[in-house]
Formats: structure tokens, C-alpha cells, sequence
């Protein structure tokens, strides 16, 4: 069957739904069927409005069904739990999928609560024939302010053989209709309505540099921005939402004091010195938590290493750093709190934020020069340190090529808004796939170390030690398999091509795109 | 796609509701579904509520495929569309006649619309001319209502000897009992001397009910208004012995 003619309109906001039926009533019988209930829906998304961004929408009813709209599926979970926020948390089902997919380990929470209701218009002719359809959307608004806004959405679908009919109702709505609309996805309606992300500076990865700027102006707008982040964050960690909150607050740490760090001499020595002091205060409050979150999330990665009989240690292992997370939860909210933490952040804004002193010449110089150069002087210095590994060298080459590595890809991310899109993009994902197999090696060192630490510092019983020890073998095993790709891997990332493109792009002659 | 005709030499034998309730549950099953109305009483238009265009009135089909085209409507029903009855339909088969290859001409306008509809469904006007030939060669399976009466016995067997001179496969023709009033003992009689006679009629019967004679006054098929009533369960069992021969058709 031929696809019907479908229009989709945003109706006047003067124009109810009486108007419009008694409009069409000049040329039709009109039916309208409203939905027996008005249904309150809550819009629902994570922090970084994952799902919205995905072009998707998740609604919940009161009825605790979640449903996610995308372009024109709609997947549906019902009886989910009430205080559900994570993906894990509801049943089985293809909404659960698609959830995990675009929100991971963030918690979606309630935006915004709406009435939806929907009306089905069906006109027909003097024979009694149906001639045309219509659906009559209507979102309003659930504030507590008396004024509850209502936008009204018309989708008009043609009969096959009654175009004629079809026009002629439009054209008797004509005063009533406000604007077209390619689709009438529950997102457009939403969007309409004018809800969605606010729009944060934080989501591009831009820090509105430009070429010509001098570093060290350059520099103290890039470090606001990165702290402006993580003071967003902290809400987050004191609502305890979910873990990507404190994540998020000390990744932002630790890039200011990266790009500190590798810009050294852009701002001046006494400055530099205090800001490390206090960035490094910030984050280290909250580092035992981290740990905690970090081992908590594996679990069921850890639970898959061991055999069956070693279960009942291994449970006593979890909930012993279960009990750890939440003191050490307690600590980070009380400091969070605190009088001296706001201090603190103030006074490092401060410290960016008084005018650029120039005490060196790196710190006038325009930022693209610099940027090149020290991303060239760190990228010889990577092929050096790799060139050397084989299977002979001690772990720690490993681990000076893992940090080489991440300083690396730090310089170029930072800066990669001076650069072409497609062609720096192409290098720091070439750069991340060394970076991975580097990382979990280190991961697994790091594994090894926070379980032998966990077992020195507690009070063990058999069961659990055994447990621990056959976590650490494991990861050892691991450890040892991993290390055996790094060559490979290195030889891979820096072919000819790679030497090449370097060269290009942060040599001293001028880009081309 | 399949293409089914419901036919019979004599007119008031039900084949007109059968068309009607048949086309509206093929496509309550979820079959994309098309009934040509070719009967220029246009009984079956009637009952949907729909009129042809008036602009292609008077005019002659020479380009029948587009013409036929143009002239679909949607019904009230999901997954049903209707192709009303046409006053030029009287001259169809004065046009066909013209043209040795006239059978052929209808299997080419059936395939265009293959890509659309799984099943078409001809309501035949109660003749035998060059048309009903035409159908017959394009039909899948031939759906003959029978009103268990010696006449209409008689009008069975003159249809069969049709076919034989004619050579279409009688293997088509699927009849079945409608009208019937089981307290009759002409009906039940007629019933059991034709089912041992011929193999073919389906088991389901359609009885004679006030449902379905009032389906003109509803202009709806009976399920739309006598849904849980004898009428319209009978059409109901009736159909899925239908499909079910339709299934196997070819």
C-alpha cells in the first residue's frame, strides 16, 4: 500500500482543540476519541543528557514503565522498581540494552514531569465515509506555577483516494496551524515545548583558544574552564548519584594540573607552585573513594577470575570494601562541605584569574607555536622510550612509555581545536590504541597492588586471603600476557605513516588541511 | 500475492457479502488487502461507503492498469483499500473482447499491484462473458456461494461443464453453502447429495440471518456491528477454511 500523506504541525498556541473541530466541522463530520487518561510522564536522562543526545527520549509514567522513543521505535520496561536509576536496575528487556548502551554508568534521573494526551480526530464525508485522520498531541506543562503551558501538535495523515479531503482539511485548520514539521518525534515535540540541555561549554571539548593568543592567557582560560567542570561535578558526589561524578571532578583536576605541568614556565614559578599545592589538596580528599568506586564497579569482572568454591571469601572480600566506600563517602561529603574546600577553590580562581604577568618567554609566545613544538619534542621522546622495549626490559620501561604516552595524547587533546579536525583525530585514536594495551597492563599492576595492600591492612580469615591471593594470581597471569603485545603494538602505532604525520603536522613549517 | 474471486452465474446467492467480509478479514489478519468492486450494481462499494471518482466517469479505460490505480480509496480499515465499481467497467469487457489476448491483459495489471497487497479479492458481476473469463484466468482460487436448492445444483453443474469447455482448472473452484436454512429438508438434503457428489465444498456454511441482510442498512461488514452474533462467527470459521485454500493455491 502506498504511504499515506502525513503532515505534522505545531498548532497556535491561541488554538485549542474545540476550535480546531468546530473549523473542520464547515466540511466534515468530526469524531474525537480522547485517551481515557491523561498520562503524567516524567522526562528522564543522566547528567550529560546521554540519551537526549543520542536523539532519544526516556519517559517514565506513573505506572512505572519506562519507555525510550527513538526516530520511530519505542522500546518499553513495565514494572520497573521506583527508585530505579541505573540500567542494571531494570528488568530484562530491550530498553535495558539500548539504556546501557548510551548511559553506562550514569544514573538517569527525573527532568522534568508532563502531561501528555493524545486525541484521535477522524473526519468524514457526507456518505459517512472516513475520509481523513488526525492525531491531536497535547504537552503541558506540570508546574506549580498557575500558568501551565500547553503546546498542541497536529499530525494529519490522507486516506489513498481521498487527497482531496485531506487538503481541504488543512486548508480549514489554516488559521490555526503555527508551523510544519518535518517529523512529530516525541523529541521535536519535547524540544518545541522547549525542554532539553542547557547548553554547558563543557560538552564541546573547545576551550575557545585561537592560534595567535599567547600561552599563558591561553593557559588560565583553559584551566578555568577544566575547574568550572569539576565544580559542576561536586553536586553529583554529594547526592551520591553515581560514580561519574567524582570521575569526572578529578579527571578535570587532572588535567589542570597536567596541562600545567606540561606548559610549564606559561604562568609564573610562584603560581604554578601554588596551584599544584591546592590541586593536588583537592584531589587527593578524594582519592580513597575513588579507589573504592573503581574496585566496586569490577565486580563482576574480579567474580568471573575465581572458581566457584572460593565464593564465600570473595563475598566477605566485597562487602568489607563496600563497608570502606561508604566512610570513605561520608569523608569526601564532608569535605565537600566545608568551609576550607570552597576556600580553596576560591582561591585557585583567584590565582587564574588576576592578569597575565608574562614572567617568561614562553609564556608570550602565540600558542600554536608552542603547542607544536612541545607536542613534537614529547612525541620524539615517545618514539625513543618505545623504540627500546622488547621482551627483555623491566616493567618500569613499560610504565615510562605508558606516561609518555598519556602526556602525549594530553597536548594533543588540548589543543587539538588548532589543528585539522580529521587528521589529529586520526592520530590521537592511533595513539589510543597503544594507550590501551599499555593501560591494562597497568591496570592489572595496579590491581595486583591495591589487593596485596587490602590484605596487609586488614584482618583476614583463610577464606579470604585465599581469596585475594587467587584474584592476584589471576591478574598476574594477565599481567604477563599483556605485556608480551606492547612491542607489537608499538611497531604498529609508529609506522612510517605516523613518523610521517607528525612531522607534518607539528613540524615548523605551516599546516595544510 | 494472491488473487480470489467470489462468483456466481445467479445474482442474490450472497456473493456480495461474502466479498465484503471476506475482504475485511483478510485484512483484520494483517494481509494487505484489495477488493475490485467489477459489479456495476457497485453492491460491495456500497457497503464500504465509497464512490468512484467522478472524474474518470464516462471516460473509456484504455490504459487499464493506471486507470485502476488512480481509482483505489482507503476503506474505514486498516490494511484494506477498495478499487469501487465503475460505470465504465461495463465496457471492460467490451474492451477486453476486442483483444485476443484479453486474459492476459488482467494477469499484467494484478502483477503492478503485487508489490503492494498480499491478497485481491474480485467481486464478479453474476455474468459469463469475456470478463468473467478474464477473472477466472487471473484467480487463484474461484469462490462459488451455492444456496442448497435443485436450481441453484443445476447452476453448479453448468458452471463446471464451463470450465471443461473451456479448459480452466476446475481445481479452482472451491464452493460453499450459503443462505441455508438447516430446518429446511430441501436445504439439508441438497446439502448432503452435493457434498457426495463434489469434494470440493468447504465445511463452513453461512446460514440466512437478518445480520447479514442488514448489512446494508450499517454499510459494514457484520463484523463491525454483530461481531459476537451466529452471522458473523460463520463467516469467521468460513474464512479460515478460505485461507487456508488460499494458502495452498498454486
Amino acid at each position: 500500500m502506498i504511504t499515506p500523506e502525513i503532515q505534522n504541525w505545531l498548532v497556535k498556541p491561541e488554538c485549542g482543540t474545540q476550535q480546531l473541530i468546530s473549523m473542520l466541522e464547515k466540511d466534515f463530520q468530526v469524531k474525537a476519541e480522547s485517551e481515557a487518561d491523561l498520562d503524567v510522564v516524567t522526562l528522564m536522562d543522566d547528567f550529560d543528557w546521554d540519551v537526549w543526545n543520542a536523539n532519544s527520549l526516556l519517559l517514565r509514567s506513573k505506572q512505572n514503565t519506562w519507555k525510550m522513543y527513538a526516530a520511530n521505535e519505542m522500546a518499553e520496561a513495565g514494572d520497573v522498581d521506583a527508585g530505579a536509576r541505573f540500567w542494571w536496575e531494570l528488568p530484562q528487556s530491550e530498553l535495558k540494552d539500548k539504556l546501557k548502551e548510551l548511559v553506562d554508568l550514569r544514573a538517569v534521573m527525573p527532568v522534568v514531569d508532563v502531561h501528555l494526551s493524545r486525541t484521535d480526530l477522524v473526519l468524514r464525508n457526507d456518505d459517512d465515509k472516513i475520509v481523513v485522520r488526525m492525531v491531536l498531541t497535547t504537552l503541558t506543562d506540570i508546574a506549580e506555577q498557575e500558568a501551565q503551558r500547553s503546546n498542541h501538535f497536529i499530525q494529519i495523515k490522507s486516506l489513498r483516494g481521498y487527497l482531496g479531503p485531506f487538503k481541504t482539511a488543512i486548508k480549514l485548520m489554516e488559521h490555526c496551524l503555527a508551523e510544519q514539521l518535518d517529523s512529530l518525534s516525541m523529541k521535536t515535540m519535547m524540544q518545541l515545548h522547549g525542554y532539553g540541555p542547557v547548553d554547558h561549554d563543557e560538552t564541546s571539548k573547545n576551550y575557545g583558544i585561537t592560534e595567535d593568543e599567547a600561552v599563558e592567557p591561553a593557559i588560565r582560560q583553559m584551566s578555568l574552564l577544566m575547574l568550572q567542570t569539576a565544580r559542576h561535578n561536586e553536586q553529583g558526589v554529594i547526592d551520591d548519584i553515581d560514580t561519574e561524578f567524582l570521575h569526572q571532578y578529578r579527571v578535570s583536576l587532572r588535567k589542570t594540573r597536567s596541562l600545567l605541568n606540561l606548559m610549564k614556565k606559561a604562568l609564573p614559578a610562584d603560581v604554578h607552585l601554588k596551584l599544584k599545592t591546592l590541586l593536588a589538596e583537592l584531589a587527593s580528599a578524594t582519592n580513597m573513594l575513588r579507589d573504592m568506586d573503581v574496585f566496586l564497579l569490577e565486580r563482576d569482572y574480579y567474580q568471573a577470575m575465581l572458581p566457584e568454591n572460593f565464593s564465600a571469601g570473595f563475598s566477605q572480600l566485597f562487602r568489607m570494601i563496600a563497608a570502606d566506600r561508604e566512610k570513605a563517602r561520608k569523608s569526601v561529603y564532608k569535605s565537600f562541605k566545608s568551609a576550607k574546600h570552597s576556600k580553596t577553590f576560591d582561591d585557585v580562581f583567584k590565582l587564574l584569574e588576576s592578569e597575565p604577568v608574562y614572567a617568561s618567554d614562553i609564556a608570550r609566545k602565540p600558542v600554536l607555536k608552542a603547542a607544536k613544538k612541545k607536542i613534537l619534542s614529547r612525541y620524539h621522546r615517545l618514539s625513543l622510550v618505545g623504540s627500546e622495549i622488547h621482551e627483555g626490559t623491566p616493567d618500569d620501561d613499560v610504565h615510562a612509555l605508558r606516561i609518555e604516552c598519556k602526556k602525549l595524547r594530553y597536548l594533543m587533546e588540548f589543543f587539538a581545536e588548532l589543528f585539522p579536525k580529521k587528521r589529529i583525530r586520526q592520530l590521537i585514536k592511533s595513539l589510543k590504541k597503544l594507550q590501551t594495551i599499555l593501560g591494562n597492563f597497568n591496570d592489572y599492576s595496579v590491581q595486583k597492588e591495591f589487593l596485596t595492600d587490602y590484605e596487609k591492612n586488614h584482618k583476614t580469615t583463610p577464606q579470604l586471603s585465599a581469596a585475594i591471593n587467587g584474584l592476584i594470581a589471576v591478574l598476574h597471569q594477565k599481567q604477563i600476557a599483556e605485556r608480551q603485545k606492547v612491542q607489537q603494538a608499538f611497531a604498529l602505532f609508529n609506522d612510517d605513516q605516523t613518523v610521517a604525520e607528525f612531522q607534518a603536522l607539528f613540524g615548523k613549517q605551516k599546516v595544510g588541511k | 500475492m494472491k488473487v480470489v474471486s467470489c462468483y456466481s452465474i445467479k445474482g442474490g446467492v450472497g456473493k456480495t457479502a461474502t466479498s465484503v467480509n471476506m475482504a475485511y478479514m483478510a485484512a483484520k489478519s494483517g494481509m494487505r488487502t484489495l477488493l475490485i468492486d467489477l459489479d456495476p450494481q457497485g453492491a460491495s462499494s456500497f457497503y464500504f461507503r465509497v464512490k468512484p471518482s467522478k472524474k474518470q466517469q464516462g471516460k473509456r479505460l484504455i490504459n487499464a492498469s493506471h486507470a485502476l490505480l488512480k481509482q483505489v480509496k482507503a476503506s474505514d480499515f486498516d490494511n484494506l483499500d477498495i478499487i469501487p465499481a465503475h460505470m465504465s467497467f461495463r465496457n471492460f469487457d467490451a474492451l477486453l473482447s476486442q483483444l485476443k489476448k484479453s486474459n492476459n491483459r488482467l494477469n499484467k495489471t494484478f502483477s503492478k499491484l503485487s508489490s503492494e497487497y498480499d491478497l485481491i479479492i474480485l467481486d464478479c458481476p453474476p455474468t459469463i462473458s469475456y470478463l468473467s473469463e478474464a477473472v477466472f484466468t487471473a484467480s487463484d482460487v474461484i469462490f462459488v456461494p451455492v444456496i442448497p436448492t435443485t436450481l441453484s445444483e443445476r447452476t453448479y453443474e453448468q458452471l463446471l461443464e464451463f470450465f471443461k469447455k473451456k479448459a480452466f482448472p476446475k481445481k479452482r473452484i472451491i464452493p460453499f453453502f450459503t443462505m441455508v436454512q438447516s430446518q429446511k429438508s430441501l436445504h439439508k438434503n441438497t446439502m448432503n447429495s452435493m457434498n457426495n457428489r463434489y469434494s470440493r465444498f468447504l465445511n463452513s456454511t453461512i446460514p440466512f440471518s437478518v445480520d447479514i441482510e442488514s448489512m446494508g442498512e450499517h454499510r459494514a461488514p457484520v463484523g463491525v456491528f454483530a461481531k459476537h452474533r451466529p452471522a458473523n462467527k460463520a463467516y469467521q470459521s468460513l474464512w479460515k477454511e478460505m485461507d487456508k485454500s488460499i494458502k495452498k493455491a498454486k
